[in-house]
């Protein structure tokens, strides 16, 4: 009686009926494995997978894709809402990240979420600055979940590194750009930031950002912007 | 992505604490048997079991704050003095650190070891660790008491110690730095950077001399080694050669409460946020017809249950709309609400410009949070929207919801299934057992309830322990005739609880209270969500139920309560609790609790209660203690939950300072919900 008690407990964990406050947990994780035939094209197997030109074209819709840094799957997102300049992307597993133009201010739903991100006026990823012009440095502040009621601050001063000029290809598409590396020091500790800025524009199509010390960085690839 | 991908990366994020620092076998941040001037982590939690020749240790160790670290230990020695009798004790440790390496050349700190207890590992220390190349410490320290077993120089302060008679338990204070002798300790220890395996080795002054005279200890010198290895998933390891002739292991599992194993938002982000356009009529028409606002409320409900959110009761106004939500499983209550606000941004018609938004905790409501809509669409998505809606939206005392336009319906039953590990901490030795333990509850209207609650024991380890006994009345003692093999009905209640007022709860209980007491059970609680202090009052008429037979009692009843004040100190989520009155056993004293938690529901919890009761004769000293420490089952599975895992070091058999096990207080209950906690988590909101 004992040891079959027992075993039921290392496989239920524990069962809760569906109308308590308290949820079951064995139905959590049943909905996990279920979920787990739910495959999308763009993940079989892992590896890159990116829409063509043609496709984004036909979609007439704004498009990124991101990857945590060290993890081989590169989800694409779209847009789900736009407030004045932030914009956020998101997919059908409510992950989502909200950009400022290139500046990725926000994630949900992808580990622990950045709540929050600002920055100088004058940061060129969020104002597109032709790579001539860009500032020697920013100021940049990132919020996070708990520390009370204003959440937990972390604090940087950044400067930017211009590295050399390059081709990349997104989605088909070649693009002239401009390297620059950016290291950040606060009293939390010292970040880098890449960016691959248009030479002529200075939209950063492509670049990996610092999203929180609890996550990988960021690889986000600009595959159609939005415009408004 | 899958969402095979997506749980591989939050297992592959399963987050582990780099611990910089190491453990001794009496589980302090230390070497082997000596400690050092470092602490752990501010938060940090570790347990310990340390094995010295006839000595075992089982220890909690708890950084208290960035610069105290504190330990409760239950030791074993198998043959201690030339009597060579066995013993079983209980100590608390304090270090305090003086010096931070960060800010001075070395870390400094001072230490009281088994400073409240039978004062068998009695000593205080001051004590200096420097790192003096990465991954290389050395420390020397002094030592008093038993870390002057060999003399290095005389005491300049002097004094004699005097340990108490027959192991009884007190605050050894007069014993502080006292006694013939000052010992010196010291060593080294190196772990190479990026490696798991650490190198220990150390000069100890004590000589164990009341294990040696027992003949069951060996010591050659005072010279000990060591190797350990740190084994991963916070597990962490080490095997000592001691004194040149006796072995020595330890086994910790340390965690820090602020670190999750998993990370706590994968998969787990807001509903979309929907803004009403510029050109939205806000037209209130649909307020005067009732089939619209079916529908709507048809529609909404099964969304917030998708949400995680139980809608109870709700009231739609032509601007403004008041929704009552019990929070199934998001751990912070903000969350809760910021998606009960999201889901009403897309479900409310353009005119509602505010929504009033109350949790429901077991049907009593709690906060009231009032979300401006128009400040909503503004800020959503923005750096200033944590701090600037903490100052716009307000939170406010919850009242039943007058008059509702939709309630759900009253009745209904609901069960849970699930295990228990209580320890018991019986005179000093440790076990536990696990239970499977079964409730279900029938709720007749939203105050009105039924509950039955049955376990089984599964490994039937508190069965054979032997209970102190002493002059009281057995209410704890007897509590090994309360264990079976077969179930056992824990209790069978009927419970009203209801918010009797603005601040106000109230509960009674009657039937089956638990598994030794049955009675009636009744309490009121004072709580403003915006006041740090709660007030309660608790009074029970408690019969002791006849272990022998289902639902009889025996012939013992007795009148028990208590007066409690909550303090919510708003520093570094320290709480205090005082509850004063009348034990189970009719002895008159108060408890003192006092617990820190954190952010994501973790909570270590110490309590003291001295009551006037002859205790004399008891080897578990005159007063009780205990730790609680409660982990959240959300800190280690990758989907959110509000369940808790309790566990409850204890003495389970003392008649002294003994409460009713009353399953539904009103203070845990509410506490979570007031203007504190969800300003801890405010962000969460946004989340």
């Amino acid at each position: 009686m004992k040891y079959t008690a027992f075993l039921l407990v290392i496989l239920l964990g524990a069962c809760t009926s569906g109308s308590k406050d308290q949820p079951s947990v064995a139905k959590a994780v049943w909905e996990r494995v279920k979920a787990l035939g739910d495959d999308t094209p763009e993940a079989e197997g892992g590896g890159k997978a990116t829409p063509t030109r043609q496709q984004i074209t036909e979609f007439n819709v704004a498009m990124i894709q991101m990857n945590l840094q060290g993890e081989d799957i590169y989800p694409i997102m779209l847009p789900t809402h736009v407030n004045g300049a932030y914009v956020v992307y998101g997919n059908k597993f409510r992950q989502s990240l909200t950009l400022r133009e290139s500046q990725i201010t926000g994630t949900r739903g992808l580990g622990t979420d950045l709540v929050s991100a600002t920055s100088s006026d004058d940061d060129p990823l969020k104002v597109l600055t032709p790579p001539e012009r860009w500032p020697d440095g920013v100021a940049r502040e990132y919020r996070f979940g708990g520390g009370g009621p204003s959440g937990r601050v972390e604090r940087y001063d950044c400067t930017f590194a211009r590295g050399g000029d390059a081709q990349i290809i997104l989605a088909g598409t070649t693009f002239d750009v401009v390297g620059f590396a950016e290291t950040c020091t606060g009293a939390d500790g010292q970040i880098q930031n890449l960016y691959a800025a248009d030479a002529t524009t200075g939209r950063v199509w492509q670049s990996q950002q610092y999203v929180g010390a609890a996550m990988p960085a960021i690889n986000l690839d600009i595959l159609e912007p939005l415009t408004q | 992505m899958t969402a095979k991908s997506i749980i591989a990366i939050g297992f592959s994020m399963l987050g582990l604490t780099a611990q910089a620092q190491s453990l001794n076998t009496y589980g302090n941040t230390g070497l082997i048997d000596m400690p050092t001037a470092h602490g752990m982590p501010d938060g940090h939690v570790a347990f310990t079991y340390g094995t010295v020749g006839n000595a075992g240790r089982a220890t909690v160790n708890f950084q208290i704050s960035p610069r105290v670290e504190g330990s409760l230990r239950y030791s074993t020695i198998d043959g201690f003095g030339a009597g060579n009798t066995d013993r079983s004790d209980q100590q608390f440790d304090l270090k305090i650190n003086l010096l931070d390496e960060t800010t001075a050349p070395f870390a400094l700190s001072l230490g009281f070891r088994d400073f409240l207890g039978s004062a068998v590992y009695s000593s205080e220390y001051l004590v200096a660790t420097k790192e003096i190349s990465p991954g290389l410490r050395i420390t020397g320290g002094l030592g008093w008491g038993r870390l002057a077993g060999e003399r290095a120089f005389g005491n300049p302060f002097g004094g004699t110690r005097s340990n108490p008679a027959g192991g009884a338990q007190q605050v050894n204070s007069a014993n502080f730095f006292q006694g013939p002798d000052t010992g010196f300790f010291g060593g080294v220890e190196w772990q190479p950077q990026g490696s798991d395996w650490r190198l220990k080795a150390e000069y100890s002054p004590d000589t164990y001399m009341d294990e040696v005279a027992s003949g069951q200890f060996n010591r050659s010198n005072g010279w000990n080694f060591g190797i350990e290895r740190r084994l991963g998933h916070g597990l962490d390891g080490g095997i000592y050669w001691m004194g040149g002739q006796e072995v020595g292991f330890r086994l910790s599992f340390s965690a820090d409460p602020r670190t999750p194993r998993v990370p706590p938002d994968l998969i787990n982000g807001p509903p979309p946020f929907t803004a009403r356009p510029a050109t939205a009529k806000g037209g209130t028409n649909w307020v005067s017809n009732q089939a619209l606002q079916d529908q709507l409320m048809t529609a909404l409900a099964p969304a917030f249950e998708a949400e995680g959110l139980s809608l109870r009761a709700a009231k739609l106004e032509a601007t403004s709309v008041e929704f009552h939500l019990a929070n199934l499983h998001h751990d912070r209550a903000p969350k809760a609400v910021g998606r009960a606000a999201r889901l009403l941004t897309t479900g409310m018609p353009p005119s509602v410009e505010t929504f009033h938004i109350t949790l429901i905790e077991n049907e009593l409501p709690t906060a009231t949070v009032t979300v401006n809509r128009s400040d909503m669409e503004r800020l959503v998505d923005t750096h200033e929207a944590v701090p600037e809606s903490w100052q716009r939206f307000a939170i406010a005392n919850a009242v039943p919801l007058e008059a509702p336009t939709w309630q759900a319906p009253g009745a209904g039953l609901s069960y849970t299934i699930g295990p228990k590990v209580p320890f018991s901490l019986f005179g000093g030795t440790f076990d536990f057992d696990v239970v499977l333990d079964a409730e279900a509850t029938y709720r007749v209207s939203p105050e009105f309830s039924f509950h039955a609650e049955a376990s089984q024991s599964l490994l039937g380890r508190l069965q054979d322990v032997t209970p102190a006994t002493g002059p009281l009345p057995r209410v704890r003692s007897s509590f090994a005739a309360f264990q079976s093999d077969t179930p056992v009905l824990d209790r069978l209640t009927a419970d009203y609880v209801s918010k009797l007022g603005e601040n106000l709860y109230g509960r009674a209980s009657v039937g089956y209270l638990e598994r030794m007491f049955g009675g009636i059970s009744g309490e009121l609680l004072w709580k403003d969500v915006n006041a740090p202090l709660a007030y309660g009052l608790e009074i029970n008429y408690a019969h002791q139920r006849d272990p022998g037979s289902l639902l009889g009692f025996n012939g013992y009843d007795t009148v028990t309560g208590h007066g409690s004040i909550y303090w919510d100190t708003g520093w570094n989520g320290i709480y205090a609790q005082l509850d004063a009155g009348r034990y189970l056993a009719g002895d008159w004293g108060a408890t003192v609790t006092v617990s820190r938690r954190f952010e994501n529901g973790w909570e270590v919890a110490g309590y003291v209660t001295d009551t006037n009761a002859d205790t004399s004769a008891s080897t578990s000293g005159s007063f009780d203690k205990g730790v609680r420490l409660t982990i959240p089952l959300g800190w280690t599975v990758p989907f959110p939950t509000r369940r808790k895992l309790t566990v409850p070091f204890s003495d389970l058999a003392r008649d002294d300072g003994a409460r009713l096990d009353v399953s539904n207080r009103l203070y845990p209950l509410v506490r979570d919900v007031d203007r504190n906690r969800l300003g801890d988590n405010w962000a969460s909101f946004w989340q």
